[in-house]
């Protein structure tokens, strides 16, 4: 993602790399501080809605992120204006593959001990990062027509991309069918631990195979994107993780409001 | 004449984001509400 010869950059008081550094260090300081007060030993969890905040700060950035996109950037090099939907694509692709990642974690986290919290946690994830699959589905078609002239194209990034996200909807209409909570949580577990191999063929779909898709802009050896543009996409992602973690800590408090509610009834205490 | 350059396609840009903000807000409110029914 090159800017056209002689595009003129502009010059801040403060660059855009440094707002997303403070960024990044407040909302992931405030994050690990959060998760560190929910989970810890012997105390409950932490009552308040914590992750108000991120969701509130995270859509605001991502008004001003997307004005960003449309107004302050400047026009991809080949892609002309059409290169703006950059800053929604490349966020929403990478928070749904990190939203799948998270669910086998936890997946693989509720095998090993048994814990309700994690199959909550897990459910979260998975429909967080569906929503997002399918928006970045949407986002590539948008994107695809204007530069490659279709919709939609067997590519194998994109084909690798439909069948992680709809491998994901799998585990949710499986936890959909199955009543029985431990079996339910089990089973879906393992469908998740699957469904989560798909996330690095995805990612490495393009080095793998010869593909319409351009290859990872952001990688080992450095990037790939024009500053004046990376740092508007860093933008953009920032705001999307805040959404995200907002959207994931919300949809946990629902699996686990409704865990509970599936729980039978202590038995009465006997008057000795 | 060519250019190399895709031209236009500011229709594609806001469609886009339109959509994005579709998606965020729409399943906001749906976690709100099924919060609230939760509740």
């Amino acid at each position: 993602m090159t800017l056209p010869q002689g595009t003129r950059t502009r010059r801040w008081a403060i660059s855009g790399s440094t707002i997303n550094s403070i960024l990044a260090l407040a909302g992931f300081g405030y994050l690990f501080a959060m998760l560190a007060l929910t989970f810890r030993p012997k105390r409950p969890l932490l009552p308040i809605q914590w992750e108000l905040p991120m969701g509130v700060v995270g859509f605001g950035m991502l008004f001003v992120g997307n004005v960003f996109g449309l107004v302050l950037a400047p026009r991809e090099r080949f892609m002309g204006e059409v290169g703006r939907i950059l800053y929604v694509h490349v966020p929403a692709a990478w928070l749904a593959m990190i939203c799948f990642l998270l669910a086998a974690v936890f997946a693989v986290v509720f095998l090993f001990t048994g814990k309700r919290t994690w199959d909550s946690m897990m459910e979260s994830a998975c429909e967080v990062g569906v929503m997002e699959g399918i928006l970045l589905l949407i986002l590539g078609a948008i994107f695809a027509k204007p530069t490659w002239g279709e919709w939609w194209s067997w590519d194998p990034r994109l084909t690798s991309t439909a069948v992680m996200t709809m491998s994901f909807v799998g585990v949710l209409l499986l936890r959909g069918i199955v009543r029985e909570p431990d079996r339910r949580a089990t089973w879906s577990a393992i469908g998740t631990i699957l469904s989560g191999v798909n996330v690095p063929i995805v990612y490495m779909s393009v080095k793998w195979w010869s593909s319409l898709h351009q290859v990872q802009s952001e990688g080992m050896k450095g990037s790939g994107i024009d500053p004046e543009m990376r740092w508007i996409l860093y933008f953009n992602t920032l705001a999307f993780l805040f959404v995200t973690v907002w959207f994931l800590a919300q949809r946990w408090r629902l699996a686990e409001a409704r865990a509970l509610a599936e729980m039978p009834e202590p038995l009465p205490e006997v008057a000795r | 004449m060519t250019t190399g350059v895709v031209q236009g396609g500011w229709g594609f840009v806001y469609s886009a984001y339109v959509i994005t903000w579709v998606f965020m807000i729409g399943y906001a409110a749906s976690l709100w509400m099924r919060s609230r029914e939760e509740r």
